[in-house]
């Protein structure tokens, strides 16, 4: 038996190095080199992603430590991407920490590392309790990091607004288990999965806590009726906690949301719910995004907008819905990383650009940023040639397929509306002057920033050029993950 | 003999040489100015020699897509670049690069600021509408086609911006609502045939009830991209401080595209339901054509009077095309090329007559065959164009369309001719007002000055290729015979019940 959990540790090579990396940075931490601790921190991330890529690289779907946990290239590929966004992250993050000493304790980055390792174990999961660990372990940092940063003075208002909504999403997570576990008798996905497929009279019961599961994931995703929350902490949160929620949080939950609906959900057909809440979203998503005005509360209405597009590959149910969806994850997460870089080189005394009107003019300032902010915004709102409309039509494609005329319909119309908001900022930064007296925002030159806008660039324009390979790779991923669940 | 993709690089050369221009500093300096003015230049004659060495080397005796190329692109979706030049096409790459040619070099006169975004736009504006031209691939064709949206915005925001915002709002809910309504029309194409090939398209076989619908949102579509529902409002809206040569080369470049998109598309895919619906095409622009002619007599603005004119122009195009005959689609696309440079033409004698008389009052403008008579030299050619006098390349197009509706019906050619003779007759009126009418006693006084060395350079080479097609437009026609003769062999039914 000893043999079994060292063959099965093993696999769990990326969680050990994170887990382990963390309890000692914190460690670490006490001798007060808060310099090179972050640089630790991001090795440790690129030591974790190289041993994901390069450790066990060619085995299959297999369940580890009696069937608690998962590991296959499914499980993987999202990790990896997580983790790439996550290295992007933090990276950019350095060298506006640098210039804040004495504000930012320590435990910054190392709150991140436990974040991303709850986020691993929510998604390689295979049993309700491990799902909650993970759950639990990527919640309690992101409480703390919300308050972490003194400069804003509601923050503890708005964190135990996050805390309260947070706590739901796991409650009803915990409750729709624990009916399972009740009426099914086993906490395994996998052996769910069976018993479900074979019960006779199916009660409502079992209906009524899956929905329950699946709503507490949807909490992450910011679908519509949980997309509050999100809007709401936006602004008054530091710019990387809202980095994390826009591009990092929706694909760990997407992942596992596509385990649960393919694996011990596929027997209860929850397309209608989920062509209900996406359609919602299109609609809610766009129509509030053409209010905003200030910064971080935009793109996360835009988020909203989007992970309606995202969850519309998953409604349909079929392979390559959902291979549309994990491409426009993969897309969305390093457009909205490089967005947020562009924001992040533009600031005035240490503060980052606030409202959107603040940023007239910039394009012909700065004409790099210009053009990048624009790529972005026209990729965001889906103008071909960008990868934005590539991923778009690839979803559409899917929809016409499957009959979904309605859901199709008012997908683009909600785009319609989304093009007229991210065209408004493309306009605002090239044909507007600032007026007299207006904040104006110098660019400050910010090599981080400055590369991880050139690699979200290069991605954008790399997969306009050459998209075979990541559909290719999508493709072979989803394959396998189907034949390991039948 | 090395095979050189000369068709992708005819596309993406103009693209090349705008991010050049892109690259200049942002000075207000003079050499700056000249720099990008150069670059595009040199840019632009390299495509139009392009475009003519295509000309030269396109063989009228094969069928199918010349100097074809095709690449994988996104293999998942069956989505290949794919570009091709065949008879319907060859014409109007040409007159693209004509057009944007003629652009840049109004460039030097007319635009003072915003000189290097004006350079810009058109270059990649001609980039996407060269590229629609030529993708064989629907995909291919729908990124360029909504390529176009930010030169248009550009263009529109820039130099409508004395009027008011309304314009390019309207503006652009009509350019986004076409771009919807052609991915709708592709994504059902593509989901019955699953490739986005036009030449696998054309073989299937859609229900009658599906081609209509297709049919009707592909013609909506091309309608409001060409901004031909707008066009007549928005126009007009454009103050006076807004440049009429810019504006009308603009409205001639998405002239070609309305018309390239009825050959293409709704000609060659849905031929039955073209002939079923043409009825509706036809009432709609003889109404135009009637509204056009009516505006004019009774307008006395010269701007105004140019832009009824190429309403005209497009209405009577179309009159040609849904003649479904050998005659009107030829003469339907020999007018559309003539009638862009026609009509480019007269906006710069019209731009030039605003910079010496600081109005578009025709009757406030005196006699000028006094003062300018280089410049009434060319005028005189330019309304001979208009009047389709023989030699002129108008004459060309607007014979083989009258013959084209004779085919239809011998009544609606009475009608039509009889209109056209009417329109003819009312620029005539409006050019003796310009040239010979006095306007007061003492006009001896005011000395406008002749033409300008910068302004000859721009209209010799339109009055150049006027003539040349007029007299000799057998190359043109040859080279486009084959393609239109087998798309009219598609409307043989008709005849057959005539």
């Amino acid at each position: 038996m000893l043999n079994d959990f060292a063959l099965d540790i093993s696999f769990c090579f990326p969680e050990l190095i994170l887990a382990i990396s963390s309890i000692v940075c914190i460690f670490f931490g006490l001798l007060g080199v808060n310099k090179l601790l972050r640089s630790f921190c991001l090795l440790i991330l690129i030591a974790t992603l190289l041993s994901i890529i390069f450790f066990n690289a060619e085995l299959e779907f297999r369940t580890l430590f009696d069937g608690a946990y998962v590991f296959d290239s499914f499980t993987r590929y999202f990790k990896v991407v997580i983790l790439i966004g996550c290295i992007l992250i933090l990276f950019v993050s350095f060298s506006y920490l640098d210039k804040e000493e004495g504000n930012v304790s320590f435990e910054y980055p190392i709150l991140w590392l436990f974040a991303i390792l709850g986020l691993f174990i929510m998604i390689s999961s295979n049993n309700l309790i491990v799902l909650l660990i993970g759950l639990e372990l990527q919640s309690i940092p992101l409480y703390v990091l919300m308050t972490i940063r003194k400069e804003y003075s509601v923050t503890n208002n708005v964190a135990f607004r996050y805390f309260v909504f947070g706590n739901l999403a796991t409650v009803f997570i915990l409750y729709g288990g624990s009916i399972i576990y009740g009426l099914l008798g086993t906490i395994n996905f996998s052996e769910i999965a069976q018993k479900l497929k074979f019960l006779e009279d199916s009660s409502l019961m079992i209906y009524v806590a899956a929905l329950l599961v699946i709503l507490g994931v949807l909490f992450k995703i910011m679908i519509v009726p949980f997309h509050a929350w999100a809007i709401d902490i936006c602004e008054n949160v530091s710019i990387f906690v809202v980095i994390f929620i826009n591009a990092i949080f929706p694909i760990a939950a997407f992942s596992f949301l596509i385990r649960l609906l393919m694996g011990p959900f596929s027997y209860l057909s929850c397309s209608i719910l989920l062509v209900t809440l996406s359609s919602l979203s299109l609609i809610i998503g766009s129509l509030l995004a053409l209010h905003q005005k200030y910064v971080k509360s935009f793109i996360t209405c835009g988020s909203v907008f989007h992970m309606g597009y995202a969850m519309m590959g998953i409604a349909l149910e079929s392979q390559k819905g959902i291979e549309a969806t994990m491409i426009y994850l993969f897309l969305y997460m390093f457009t909205i990383i490089a967005v947020f870089s562009c924001f992040m080189c533009l600031s005035k005394q240490g503060i980052i650009v606030k409202q959107i009107r603040h940023m007239s003019g910039i394009g012909r300032r700065i004409p790099f940023l210009g053009f990048a902010l624009t790529t972005f915004m026209l990729s965001l709102a889906g103008i071909p040639p960008l990868s934005g409309f590539l991923v778009r039509f690839n979803v559409f494609v899917e929809l016409v397929k499957s009959e979904f005329y309605l859901l199709f319909t008012i997908a683009l119309l909600s785009s319609l509306i989304a093009i007229i908001y991210y065209l408004n900022i493309v306009r605002r930064i090239y044909l507007k002057k600032p007026k007299d007296g207006d904040f104006l925002l110098e660019g400050n030159i910010n090599y981080n920033a400055i590369l991880v806008i050139c690699f979200g660039l290069l991605i954008n324009f790399l997969f306009i050029f050459f998209p075979n390979s990541l559909f290719s790779l999508n493709n072979k991923i989803l394959i396998s993950f189907f034949n390991a669940i039948n | 003999m090395i095979k050189i993709p000369i068709l992708s690089l005819m596309i993406f050369l103009p693209l090349i040489g705008s991010f050049f221009i892109l690259m200049i500093k942002q000075d207000d300096n003079e050499t700056v100015i000249r720099n990008s003015r150069i670059v595009a230049l040199v840019t632009s004659i390299t495509n139009v020699c392009i475009s003519f060495i295509v000309f030269y080397k396109f063989d009228p005796l094969i069928l199918e897509f010349q100097f074809f190329e095709n690449l994988v692109w996104i293999k998942a979706l069956n989505v290949n670049y794919c570009v091709g030049v065949d008879g319907i096409s060859l014409p109007f790459i040409l007159i693209t690069t004509v057009l944007v040619f003629i652009a840049i070099l109004v460039s030097w006169q007319y635009v003072q600021d915003h000189i290097k975004e004006y350079l810009i736009a058109f270059l990649v504006l001609e980039t996407m509408i060269l590229g629609m031209f030529l993708s064989v691939d629907l995909f291919l064709f729908y990124v360029f086609y909504e390529g176009i949206f930010i030169p248009m915005f550009l263009i529109i925001n820039i130099w409508g911006r004395y009027s008011k915002f309304i314009p390019s709002f309207k503006f652009f809910i009509y350019i986004s609502l076409s771009s919807i309504l052609l991915l709708v029309a592709i994504l059902i194409m593509y989901s019955m045939t699953g490739s986005t090939n036009i030449l696998d398209i054309i073989k299937h076989n859609f229900t009658f009830l599906l081609q209509i619908l297709l049919w009707i949102i592909l013609f909506i579509s091309f309608f409001l991209k060409s901004l031909m529902w707008p066009l007549y409002k928005w126009i007009f809206d454009i103050s006076y401080k807004s440049l009429i040569p810019v504006s009308i080369i603009f409205v001639s470049l998405l002239l070609n595209v309305w018309c390239y998109g009825i050959l293409r598309f709704l000609f060659s895919l849905f031929p039955v339901v073209s002939a079923f619906l043409a009825w509706f095409v036809y009432i709609f622009s003889v109404i135009i054509i009637l509204y056009g002619l009516i505006s004019i007599i009774t307008k006395n603005n010269l701007r105004i009077i140019i832009s009824y004119l190429s309403i005209i122009y497009v209405s009577l195009i179309n009159l040609g095309l849904f003649s479904f005959s050998l005659e009107g689609i030829q003469g339907g696309i020999i007018l559309a090329i003539s009638s862009s440079l026609l009509l480019s033409a007269l906006s710069i004698c019209c731009g030039i007559i605003y910079d010496r008389y600081s109005t578009y009052n025709i009757l406030k403008i005196g006699r000028i065959i006094d003062h300018m008579p280089n410049y009434v030299f060319i005028f005189t050619f330019f309304i001979l164009s208009i009047i389709a006098f023989p030699g002129t390349s108008n004459f060309i197009g607007q014979i083989l369309i009258l013959i084209g509706i004779y085919k239809v019906s011998g009544w609606l050619f009475v009608f039509i001719l009889f209109l056209i003779i009417a329109t003819f007759i009312s620029v005539l009126i409006v050019y003796k007002n310009i040239v010979f009418d006095r306007v007061c006693k003492d006009e001896e006084s005011f000395l406008a000055m002749d033409l300008v060395f910068i302004e000859k350079v721009i209209l010799i080479p339109l009055i150049f290729l006027i003539l040349c097609i007029g007299f000799y437009p057998k190359p043109l026609l040859n080279k486009m015979k084959l393609t239109t003769t087998l798309l009219v062999e598609k409307y043989s039914f008709i005849y057959k019940n005539r």
